[in-house]
């Protein structure tokens, strides 16, 4: 497997002398304006994909092998793992995840030279040389820093294998969904610069052309913050899906960017404005998912996420300073050139709703990274760490939330260009009843929490301002086809993919606000320490703990909780609370006991027991934490009806009959974009 | 078995990149479109905000007045803007105009 070994690194080395070509070759064929070198340029990226390709391989194979040679299988494999844990340790390390890092950047590159060869061939240098020289840096860090094929002088047995955190479903998908997210960002950056650099004309297409690029990396980004959630909530064991760590903030602010992006370029499409806002929320994005990088590998700060310390943080930041000053330094050059001809038409208008929905989401990020960084911004200048926690995030975050749920209920409500506040009064009635009946019922049911209320009553009123505008488009639809109601929704949706797909997500974000408030505000819990045969209650939940068995397997001596399952009285079934105790030192992981339903999640941790009279601990005693949390199943049915969502306003939409007045006025449901 | 693989792969990279400086060809096009791309924008962005009005005013969120003033002048920047596009297309002939930019797509 040496020789394999040497392949690799070979193929790393070979792919970075081919992305410098290609760097050299696109300045060199844009100065002399010569189709060959360019060509010769595209090229050069094709052959280092493939030549990552082929390093990708030797590494999996050298997985699926556990050829103890190499340093990072010794380090993330070991006999007792099971085969798919061994492939997924590719991303479960430094090195590995580097060369996903390269390889999904190297994927993204030949499909942006595709697709930008085709709509604006005039950006074709600039984008080789931006996404060549990121793929340049991290093949630097891949040959020079920290390469996955350096070899062990005395290889193992056996290998240590990866933290049995990570040994888990959610944890195999979640790193290359947020990876696809956060290297994603890269293509509409690229894009970006590479029109700032060719001319303010190209920038507005640039601009605009960069839009289904971040579309794509947003839904990876909130997919992978969804698989994250769900992997915390499963596997960690403290009955949380999200707890302001670093890395999570890390995902969360390129997100909340590339969202506000996401609206606002719909202003740049309809009216030519925001350009320039619009090319400081691309580079913001790239910039932030570069400092996600540097959080993540930097050790700057702990994190159950984070790899451990090294000098790769020095170089993300010093790759990050040099990336984003770059990219300033274009635009300021750009910049008064880009300035918009065209001004808002009124201040009660859907543009009016959108600017203030990005002045919110960037707030939110703003305050997501000041708690973030503020523990070593503290540290550099007191001398004194200190960390804000999750209370700075719940007391800065929610309100700017719900700022931005009344957003998402008003903005459809109001026309573009210019609202009449007549018609926004008369077409707020039917949503602000529903939000109002929401709040009354639960009031009247008991609610007293008034965070909550306001949530949940801003939730049917979004709710109401969405089926408001289906049964429109629907009725429309119907009164001038006379289409039967399935098929009227169906071709309306078909129709506008992007307009009816945001609204979808939009539900989906309810849904997932919902399970947050509920499993935030109304969370009980306690720890209690019970002999065999004794019940403990909580909420609605009564549990009998039954004793406790023991099983090895896997390298793993497994502890578990018996448990009887009570509903209100009604036996609802057994579960396992465990703990498993590994044989090779590695930290002990908890199995949790979950029943899991529309109404809320009863959560059992097994914190510890105490040794009884017998020799096979049947009659110890055991310490369980029992927790119920209302309503979580929404977040996890949220995420789903997100992705829906997404999924259909990325499909392609049909191209817009281009006649410059109608000859007849539009179908509500022919309509484009929201 | 390794060196003569990798020797091979060295090899294949070099030619495959290197094999389009062989070719002669034409060089690339000036960015003569960068003006019509400009206006195609325009028209597009005027035919969306004409199709958004109609939707507004259909779905009872704009008045009739509002309405009125504000779709003639989409439909003043949508024909101002196919005018200009009608003069740049005269201007080239057809074999080598450009076309129009793939549709936007969701």
């Amino acid at each position: 497997m040496g020789g394999a070994a040497s392949l690799g690194r070979f193929s790393l080395l070979a792919a970075l002398v081919l992305v410098g070509y290609a760097i050299a070759a696109a300045v060199l064929g844009a100065r002399a304006r010569r189709a060959d070198i360019i060509a010769s340029a595209v090229r050069a990226v094709q052959g280092s994909a493939a030549l990552l390709a082929v390093a990708a391989a030797v590494l999996f194979v050298a997985l699926a092998t556990r050829d103890y040679t190499l340093q990072y299988v010794a380090a993330h494999v070991t006999d007792a793992q099971p085969l798919v844990y061994d492939l997924t340790a590719f991303w479960g390390g430094m090195e590995g995840s580097l060369l996903l890092w390269a390889l999904v950047l190297a994927g993204y590159t030949l499909l942006a030279i595709r697709a930008v060869a085709r709509a604006q061939p005039d950006l074709l240098p600039g984008v080789i040389v931006v996404l060549a020289s990121v793929a340049a840096f991290f093949l630097v860090l891949l040959t020079a820093v920290a390469s996955p094929f350096a070899a062990l002088p005395f290889p193992p047995a056996d290998g240590r294998g990866m933290n049995p955190l990570l040994l888990n479903p959610w944890m195999a998908i979640h790193p290359p969904t947020l990876y696809l997210g956060y290297v994603g960002l890269t293509v509409p950056f690229a894009i970006v610069i590479a029109a700032l650099t060719s001319g303010v004309s190209a920038t507005d297409g640039g601009v605009l052309l960069a839009r289904r690029w971040m579309v794509w990396a947003w839904y990876c980004l909130s997919m992978g913050l969804w698989f994250g959630a769900k992997w915390s909530y499963v596997v960690l064991g403290w009955g949380g899906y999200w707890a302001w760590d670093p890395v999570e903030n890390a995902a969360l602010m390129p997100w909340l960017v590339a969202t506000a992006f996401i609206h606002s370029v719909m202003i740049q499409e309809r009216r030519q404005m925001l350009t320039r806002w619009n090319v400081v929320l691309v580079i913001l994005a790239f910039g932030l998912s570069i400092f996600g990088t540097f959080l993540t590998r930097s050790g700057v700060l702990s994190s159950v996420h984070s790899f451990t310390q090294s000098s790769l943080g020095t170089l993300f930041l010093a790759f990050l300073a040099c990336a984003v000053l770059a990219a300033c330094a274009i635009a300021a050059w750009r910049w008064e050139a880009l300035r918009s001809r065209y001004e808002l038409d009124a201040a009660l208008s859907r543009e009016s709703a959108f600017v203030l929905n990005n002045a919110l989401f960037l707030a939110i990020a703003f305050a997501v990274f000041l708690g973030t960084i503020f523990p070593v911004a503290s540290d550099v200048l007191t001398g004194h760490r200190v960390n804000v926690g999750p209370p700075f995030f719940d007391h800065i975050v929610p309100p700017i939330a719900v700022g931005l749920l009344v957003l998402m209920g008003v903005g459809p409500l109001l026309a573009w260009r210019r609202a009449s506040p007549e018609s926004l009064r008369r077409n707020f009635l039917a949503p602000g009843a529903a939000g109002v009946a929401v709040g009354t019922v639960l009031l009247a049911a008991g609610m007293r929490a008034p965070g909550a209320i306001v949530v949940f009553a801003l939730a049917g009123f979004v709710a109401g301002t969405i089926v408001l505008e289906f049964a429109r488009g629907v009725h429309a639809r119907q009164a001038m086809r006379g289409e039967p109601l399935p098929l009227a929704l169906l071709a309306l949706v078909a129709r506008n993919r992007r307009r009816y797909g945001g609204y979808i997500v939009h539900f989906g974000m309810l849904l997932l606000l919902c399970g947050i408030t509920g499993s935030s505000v109304f969370a009980t819990q306690r720890v209690v320490t019970l002999a065999p045969g004794q019940t403990a209650s909580v909420g609605p939940y009564r549990t009998r703990y039954e004793g406790l068995s023991q099983s090895t397997a896997g390298g793993a001596l497994t502890v578990g909780a018996q448990l009887r399952i009570y509903d209100g009285g009604r036996d609802v079934g057994e579960l396992v609370a465990a703990r498993n105790l590994f044989l090779n030192g590695r930290d002990a992981t908890s199995s949790v006991a979950l029943r899991s339903t529309a109404r809320d999640d009863l959560y059992i941790t097994l914190i510890g027991w105490t040794a009884g009279p017998g020799s096979d601990g049947a009659d110890a005693a055991a310490t369980l934490r029992l927790l119920v949390n209302p309503l979580v199943m929404w977040m996890w049915v949220g995420g789903l009806v997100l992705s829906v969502g997404a999924i259909v306003a990325m499909l392609p939409e049909s191209r817009p009959r281009t006649s410059p007045v109608p000859a007849r006025m539009p179908l509500a449901g022919e309509q484009a974009g929201p | 078995m390794i060196a003569a693989i990798t020797i091979g792969l060295a090899a294949a990279a070099a030619w495959y990149v290197l094999v389009p400086l062989w070719r002669t060809g034409p060089d690339a096009a000036r960015n003569d479109s960068a003006e019509r791309a400009r206006l195609v924008r325009e028209r597009e962005s005027a035919l969306r905000a004409l199709r958004d009005l109609a939707l507004d005013h259909a779905t009872g969120k704009m008045s009739d007045a509002d309405y009125d003033a504000l779709r003639v002048r989409e439909e003043a920047a949508a024909i101002e803007a196919l005018r200009r596009l009608d003069a740049i297309d005269a201007a080239v002939p057809p074999a080598s105009a450009p076309a129009d930019p793939p549709p936007a797509r969701a």
